[in-house]
């Protein structure tokens, strides 16, 4: 299998702002993803409410119907914005996807009209009409919007639970928050508010550009020197904050719902080199990484207490976490499960076939990431977040590299800490 | 193995191999060079609305609800090896999928191309069904419909086909109910497997670096199955309007979930008619429906719509609906607004500079989303199964007719063909 080699092309745009740059004339679609890293334990209301307002138009675009418009006349082009939490950070996101100009009439040009209208998005909100930062009526409509949605949230059950189960785990660090912000946030977000957090989006958010596809250098830099000022003073993220598990915590909750959701959390050390990272990623494979896993053969395959079952690693927290779809009543025969192959694995170390399985899994993926955007953007985005900037090449080096007893000494490190299940209403 | 056609399709920058195996099996081959991956899409039209149909040597059959779902299950079971152990070794991403009236398998591959080949033509034609292990999937199937009745917007959809639909099996989940799960037998899935696992009825597309030639030969060689009849659907009568006017159900939820449908008196087939209709009837709804519109906006505005807004159109050769669902404290408002807006909308036609507009935008989201050998593959899967020429909708993009939209849009929405479906917050209804 080959493994892409390609080192993306840097550049440093503005302080606190990159550039990485990976020209793919193969692929259909051209991307560019944004993504602005500030604390994820303030602002983050006031975040959450100025993009669902800055959404409602520009200057340049005022309203919705222009906004939309100008998308679909260059041949649906695709501007997004999104908010969520990456660790312990609040990362708000603009996104931009136009066609590649090979598919495109004589003439037609897409991603100039596209650059301008994301990046109007942010600089050049629309005002109300008395001088006020935003245009009340929005901002009082889309706060009442963003409220529902945060109490809207129940009705998802499985996100809900995903969501009280990171509160319970982590009740005192930033990860354990609600990335909009809670309804009483929300509810005192003033217009200042938002104007300051903008304004800290474009001067003091840690931003990292990524563009893939069939675009060059040169088509975005005077876009981003634009709106980025070369005398903007970057936010340094915190060193990562880290826990310890004690005595494995028990959490039940309930609600009206069909299906049990079963959670559990561990706690770990984040590796602090990339062997030792590689290694911790075949761990979580051969334990709880999709059908090949122990989980899924064993409460799955073996016991059908489940239909799906897997584990997700989130290293530079130092959280690995399981999740399962289950009849409530099978909650304890689950984590006993858990809890059996995790020790097995510890004390007896994988088989070879299990090594091996895992190893062509990852492997073959790895080879893939460079067919598609969005997973060769993920791969390079993670890599520099985490400061290693490795290409799919040399990570597959450290991955075949790994041993049996390295995957039993990353599982090793692993305690466990909280299982959470949301299960249905006890019947009187 | 025979060659058919090698088609260049410039508008997707692609070139597309058609052929045919010795026992029936239509093939597209979609060379794509400089990835790594590639990626084979298997599929057939049997899925779960079909459920009653008489077998070629006679017998009558009726199997119970969410038996396709339950025989993809069991074909990944593999007869002497489980599927996921033979994809494991690979290091393959693979999966299944059953629908109303179609069942797909694929898997996508950077290193085993071939062998995984072998894996898949392997265990869609060769399954073992025992009641032993029939038995063993209950557990596990069980789970994954419970995982589904926890989604008030699968159970809403469900509740709009009872509400649109008198006779039609598509008023039940693909999975089936926990009830129907605990009664289906091995003798069932067998009957299934024997009436429509047929060559002459199997699609299968590929697509990655690699020689189409080789594959064929490859692939023929692992196309085995011999041809027989397929069995016969029992066909059901359906009236041409909807069964209720207004469906409620309560469900624990914060506030009420609206679903609007508009169904067809009846389907068009297959082939061009239905593509043609899926593609206007999508273009109809984003020219009411997307943000760009002014309707929409002056909905928003009103506070009748929000970002909980949702439409799209559905179909199949025989049925084919709208569907507008939302979030909504006032169903009746909600659901009067819409309409008004709908009959507004059909009474003055859409504008040429808007559809031209949508136009664009459709065929630059067609082509974009044409981007991995998987997503090619299950493109040239869908068109096979669907009886369509390989990427169709970007040709009937490129030409489409102005008046065409504006027919189609008069037609859309009469009210005798709606039904409103309602999810109220509550306890759950038993």
């Amino acid at each position: 299998m080959a493994y892409s080699q390609t080192i993306p092309q840097t550049v440093a745009v503005a302080p606190g702002v990159t550039l990485l740059m990976l020209p793919e004339p193969r692929f259909k679609r051209a991307r560019v993803s944004m993504l602005a890293d500030l604390p994820l334990d303030e602002g983050r209301a006031a975040r959450s409410l100025l993009l669902d307002v800055l959404e409602q138009g520009s200057a340049r675009h005022p309203g919705r119907v222009a906004l939309a418009q100008a998308e679909q006349a260059a041949y649906g082009a695709r501007v997004m914005m999104g908010r969520g939490s990456a660790m312990e950070r609040h990362r708000t996101r603009l996104g931009i996807e136009v066609v590649g100009q090979r598919f495109l009439p004589e003439g037609e040009v897409v991603l100039p009209p596209a650059l301008a209208l994301a990046g109007s998005l942010w600089q050049e909100p629309w005002r109300g009409d008395q001088g006020e930062l935003f245009r009340a009526e929005i901002v009082d409509r889309e706060r009442e919007l963003l409220l529902q949605r945060i109490r809207e949230r129940i009705d998802h059950r499985s996100e809900w639970a995903e969501e009280r189960f990171l509160q319970h785990l982590c009740p005192d660090e930033p990860l354990g928050l609600l990335s909009w912000g809670s309804e009483e946030d929300v509810l005192a977000v003033t217009m200042d508010d938002m104007e300051r957090e903008r304004l800290r989006l474009l001067n003091e958010a840690e931003v990292l550009v990524l563009a893939i596809g069939p675009l060059q250098a040169d088509d975005l830099l005077p876009w981003l020197r634009e709106m980025f000022p070369g005398d903007r003073k970057p936010w340094q993220p915190p060193a990562q904050e880290l826990r310890e598990a004690g005595e494995l915590r028990m959490v039940r909750e309930e609600l009206d719902l069909d299906q049990a959701q079963f959670h559990m959390g561990f706690r770990l050390p984040p590796p602090p080199d990339p062997q030792q990272r590689a290694a911790l990623q075949v761990a979580n494979v051969i334990f709880g990484g999709g059908v090949t896993g122990r989980l899924f053969r064993v409460v799955r395959e073996e016991r059908s207490l489940a239909y799906g079952i897997g584990s997700m690693l989130r290293p530079r927290k130092g959280l690995m976490t399981v999740a399962a779809g289950i009849d409530a009543n099978a909650a304890d025969e689950v984590q006993d499960a858990v809890l059996e192959q995790w020790q097995d694995l510890v004390q007896q170390g994988p088989t070879p076939e299990e090594m091996s399985t895992a190893m062509v899994a990852i492997l073959d993926r790895l080879a893939a990431v460079a067919d598609d955007a969005g997973s060769l953007g993920a791969f390079h985005q993670r890599e520099f977040h985490r400061g290693t900037h490795l290409t799919p090449a040399a990570w597959a080096e450290h991955l075949q590299a790994v041993t049996p007893e390295q995957v039993a000494q990353a599982a090793s490190l692993w305690k466990a800490d909280l299982r959470y299940l949301l299960a249905p209403e006890s019947k009187a | 193995m025979k060659i058919l056609q090698t088609l260049q399709h410039p508008l997707a920058g692609e070139t597309v191999v058609l052929a045919e195996s010795a026992h029936g099996v239509r093939l597209a081959l979609c060379p794509t060079p400089g990835f790594s991956a590639a990626s084979a899409h298997f599929g057939l039209r049997f899925g779960s609305a079909d459920t009653r149909f008489r077998m070629p040597d006679g017998r009558q059959v009726e199997v119970p609800d969410g038996s396709a779902h339950y025989l993809e299950h069991k074909l990944f079971e593999g007869r002497e090896e489980k599927v996921f152990d033979r994809f494991g070794r690979l290091g393959a991403s693979f999966n299944g999928g059953t629908g109303f009236h179609a069942t797909t398998y694929h898997f996508e591959s950077s290193g085993h191309f071939e062998p995984c080949l072998e894996v898949l033509t392997d265990f869609v034609q060769h399954p073992l069904i025992t009641q032993e292990r029939v038995d063993k999937e209950r557990g596990i199937i069980e789970q994954e419909v419970r995982m589904y009745d926890d989604h008030p917007a699968y159970r809403g959809i469900f509740l709009l086909h009872q509400a649109l639909y008198h006779n039609l099996p598509i008023q039940v989940s693909p999975g089936g109910r926990v009830a129907d799960v605990h009664v289906i037998t091995a003798a069932d899935l067998q009957s299934c497997f024997d009436g429509f696992y047929r060559p002459q009825d199997m699609c299968l597309s590929l697509a990655g670096d690699f020689d189409p030639e080789q594959v064929l030969h490859f692939v023929d060689q692992h196309l085995d199955l011999p041809p027989r009849e397929v069995a016969e659907r029992t066909p059901l009568s359906e009236p041409g309007k909807p069964q209720h006017a207004w469906l409620e159900e309560s469900f624990p939820v914060s506030r009420p979930q609206v679903y609007i449908g508009f169904r067809e008196p009846a389907g068009v087939g297959l082939g061009a008619p239905r593509m043609e209709r899926r593609i206007l009837s999508s273009l109809i709804l984003d020219l009411i429906f997307d943000r760009s519109s002014e309707i929409h906006e002056q909905l928003y505005r009103d506070g009748i719509v929000d970002d909980s807004l949702s439409c799209y159109w559905t179909d199949d050769a025989s049925w084919g609906h709208v569907v507008i669902q939302a979030v909504h404290d006032e169903p009746k408002v909600f659901v009067d607004a819409i309409q008004q807006a709908l009959t507004r909308f059909a009474a003055d036609g859409p504008s040429r500079e808007d559809a031209e507009r949508l136009r664009r935008a459709a065929y630059g989201a067609s082509v974009s989303s044409l981007q991995t050998p998987s997503a090619l593959a299950s493109s040239l899967l869908r068109g096979m199964m669907d009886d369509d020429q390989p990427f169709a909708t970007l040709d009937f993009l490129a030409q489409m007719d102005f008046e065409q939209l504006s027919a189609r849009a008069r037609e859309m929405f009469g009210e005798e063909r709606r039904a409103v479906a309602i999810l109220q917050p509550g306890e759950r209804s038993e």
